[in-house]
């Protein structure tokens, strides 16, 4: 499907927010301004000018009920912003922060919201009264690095954060005089309690999502391992006395191509992992319990949907595909990235360039425009306005019924069944590519011991190489095959691979989270290109 | 007691890739390649850190990766869960510099990508545990 609309509200955009009734939308065009939009005889008219932060803004919210616009900012500060007759009207939070805060979400009864930050800290901050601020309830040292993005469960009270430390977590945020009693049974543990911690990839880990009934969670993780992914012990009690469930999408937001989802299964928690064929994903969201949409760096919408027994697959893209084949493509791809670099080096970017990278590089709001829409199945508000052409595909038809055995969720992505058609000009091959190994992975994740075991392994590797140095030469003799030019290859190589290939992973992932400390974190211009390539 | 349970590890990978290996050379002799290649990849070591059971797997896989003569063959018979780790060997087998076998690598590497996507190589790069 292409875009249904495409519009540019800025060259660059750091993060976003939809008015509760879809009308308008709030973003920061990268910079420390708040800027509203709203909708009127099918053109998006700025507003509101927000100003009172001092950096990038780089998380923002909008409640559903109450209204209310939160933001946070690389400044370190937040603030929740009320319309009354006069404007948006700023009232301060007291975050309490020494680095940047990266992300922010209201919690689903609009009483606390979360605030993710370079600080290693999350804070979860309500309203005082008294004194007429925001103040907030710091859960302290138990992330080892930036908390990269935040999901509220539906109880209001578990919060699920990922990290550049690669893990994913799920924490207690009851509040004494905020948080009814009864809220679930939840509510007997303390807050800043950690309930769950999933170790599913050593890279960092983005797009934390719960699915609607707050029974499967979701997140993505980047360039990475994706090795050691393994059945999860059972959660603390879940909202109805149900264990959780989580599936960890691995490279859902991985840069390692793959997704992971933990589901709530009960007696036996599995996680499950998707390889992806294409680039690594950034985000992710719940479409229903059984359908995800993740985003990422191959600028295309990825959707995900589970069958009957819970086993998920990548379905197709969302975006029609770059039509092209074999030996030209890569040629092609080559000349498309140069050009990306030049254009975003250049920031005076003309029309030529943005056009050629196709609707999803310069403007990834359309996408979640168009989920929001269908997954609220309101009355579209946002009627589509073109400044590009939507590219035109041509495909068969017979195809798109053999492709789409999940009938009952045709609704929820496209209104149009043309289009529907369109949608899927090179998935056949990919699907069956994909599909077929997919089983596999999931006979690997299940059984959890062996995966655990295999865990423990390398420290006592270390001590065992000391233990047998003399080993490895008559090991080699011993191989029979090897023709004799082949052994003076190879004694040179472990040597040389050693020390290429792991370091190298190593250092990168040593080394991000500690200049991203220095820094005070999330360089977010440089981010954002990296996001857009 | 780990450390005993580890060292009967080591040993039994050596065994049974030593036990690959004269598999490896039937399949050959049968002009099997790709069943030759399946056998080296099944049951590689990427977990272990021990450098003598990857070398030593290495070493059977290079020889089945050498053996195969119509790429494209290969992969209308390879499956799909043997990518990403043939992906690693390949990287590895380009590690080496040695002028054939990098030859045979990136021949095998260019219709690999096609096959299994972008996807396939950020794993193999990004993934600093499974190492082979």
């Amino acid at each position: 499907m292409a875009a249904t609309s495409v519009h540019k509200f800025a060259q660059c955009i750091t993060c976003h927010a939809w008015s509760p009734d879809l009308s308008m939308i709030v973003l920061c065009p990268n910079n420390s301004e708040v800027h509203i939009y709203k909708l009127s005889e099918d053109k998006w008219e700025r507003v509101h000018v927000l100003q009172k932060h001092d950096q990038i803004v780089s998380g923002i919210d909008w409640s559903y009920r109450s209204n209310k616009i939160v933001t946070v900012s690389h400044d370190r500060n937040s603030y929740v912003w009320n319309q009354e007759a006069t404007g948006w009207v700023p009232t301060l939070v007291i975050l309490r922060l020494n680095r940047a805060a990266l992300c922010v979400q209201w919690s689903p009864k609009e009483n606390k919201f979360a605030v993710g930050s370079g600080a290693k800290t999350v804070c979860i901050c309500y309203y005082e009264q008294e004194n007429n601020w925001w103040v907030s309830k710091l859960i302290r040292k138990r992330h080892d690095s930036s908390v990269t993005s935040i999901a509220w469960h539906p109880n209001n009270i578990l919060l699920a954060t990922t990290s550049t430390d690669g893990k994913c977590r799920v924490f207690s945020t009851f509040i004494k005089g905020v948080d009814a009693k009864d809220s679930g049974n939840s509510a007997d543990t303390r807050f800043g309690e950690q309930i769950v911690q999933l170790d599913l990839c050593f890279c960092w880990a983005f797009g934390v999502r719960w699915s609607p009934s707050g029974n499967t969670l979701a997140y993505v993780a980047q360039p990475g391992a994706l090795s050691s992914r393994y059945a999860l012990g059972r959660g603390r009690a879940g909202p109805h006395g149900s264990t959780l469930r989580y599936w960890v999408l691995d490279d859902l937001s991985g840069h390692n191509s793959m997704i992971y989802f933990v589901d709530e299964v009960g007696p036996s928690a599995a996680a499950q992992s998707v390889a992806i064929r294409d680039l690594p994903l950034r985000d992710v969201l719940f479409l229903s319990e059984r359908m995800v949409v993740g985003v990422g760096f191959d600028c295309n919408p990825m959707v995900f949907v589970a069958d009957e027994s819970g086993l998920w697959s990548f379905l197709r893209f969302l975006d029609e595909r770059k039509a092209a084949s074999s030996s030209a493509k890569y040629g092609s791809q080559f000349s498309e990235a140069f050009e990306k670099f030049y254009g975003q080096s250049k920031f005076s970017a003309s029309n030529n360039v943005e056009q050629s990278r196709g609707a999803h590089d310069n403007f990834n709001i359309v996408q979640q425009e168009e989920m929001q829409i269908e997954r609220d199945e309101a009355s579209i508000p946002v009627e589509p306005i073109t400044e590009f052409e939507p590219l035109e595909t041509k495909s068969s038809h017979e195809q798109n019924n053999e492709l789409l055995p999940l009938e009952q969720n045709d609704d929820l992505l496209m209104s149009e069944p043309e289009q529907n058609n369109a949608l899927l000009p090179s998935e056949p091959d990919q699907n069956n590519e994909l599909f077929p190994s997919e089983p596999e992975q999931k006979k690997e994740l299940l059984p959890s011991e062996p995966e655990l075991k295999k865990e423990l392994l390398p420290y006592e590797l270390a001590q065992k190489n000391e233990l047998l140095p003399f080993e490895p030469e008559q090991k080699k003799e011993l191989l029979p095959s090897e023709p004799e030019q082949k052994n003076e290859l190879f004694p040179s190589e472990p040597e040389q691979n050693n020390e290429l290939l792991p370091s190298e992973p190593e250092q990168k992932n040593e080394l991000r989270p500690s200049e991203s400390e220095q820094n005070g974190w999330l360089p977010s211009e440089s981010e954002q290109q990296i996001g857009s390539i | 007691m780990a450390e005993i349970v580890e060292a009967d590890n080591y040993e039994a990978i050596i065994t049974r890739i030593e036990h690959k290996s004269r598999k490896i050379e039937s399949l050959l002799k049968q002009y099997k390649p790709v069943e030759a290649l399946k056998t080296a990849l099944e049951g590689s070591p990427p977990k272990t850190k021990d450098e003598r059971c990857k070398s030593a797997n290495w070493i059977v896989v290079h020889r089945a990766i050498m053996a195969i003569k119509d790429v494209d063959s290969l992969f209308s018979a390879l499956d799909p869960e043997y990518y990403d780790i043939l992906m690693k060997y390949l990287y590895r087998g380009l590690s080496t510099g040695d002028r054939p076998t990098c030859d045979q690598c990136l021949r095998i590497h260019e219709k690999l990508t096609e096959k299994a996507g972008l996807g396939c190589i950020l794993r193999c790069l990004a993934d600093t545990v499974n190492t082979v």
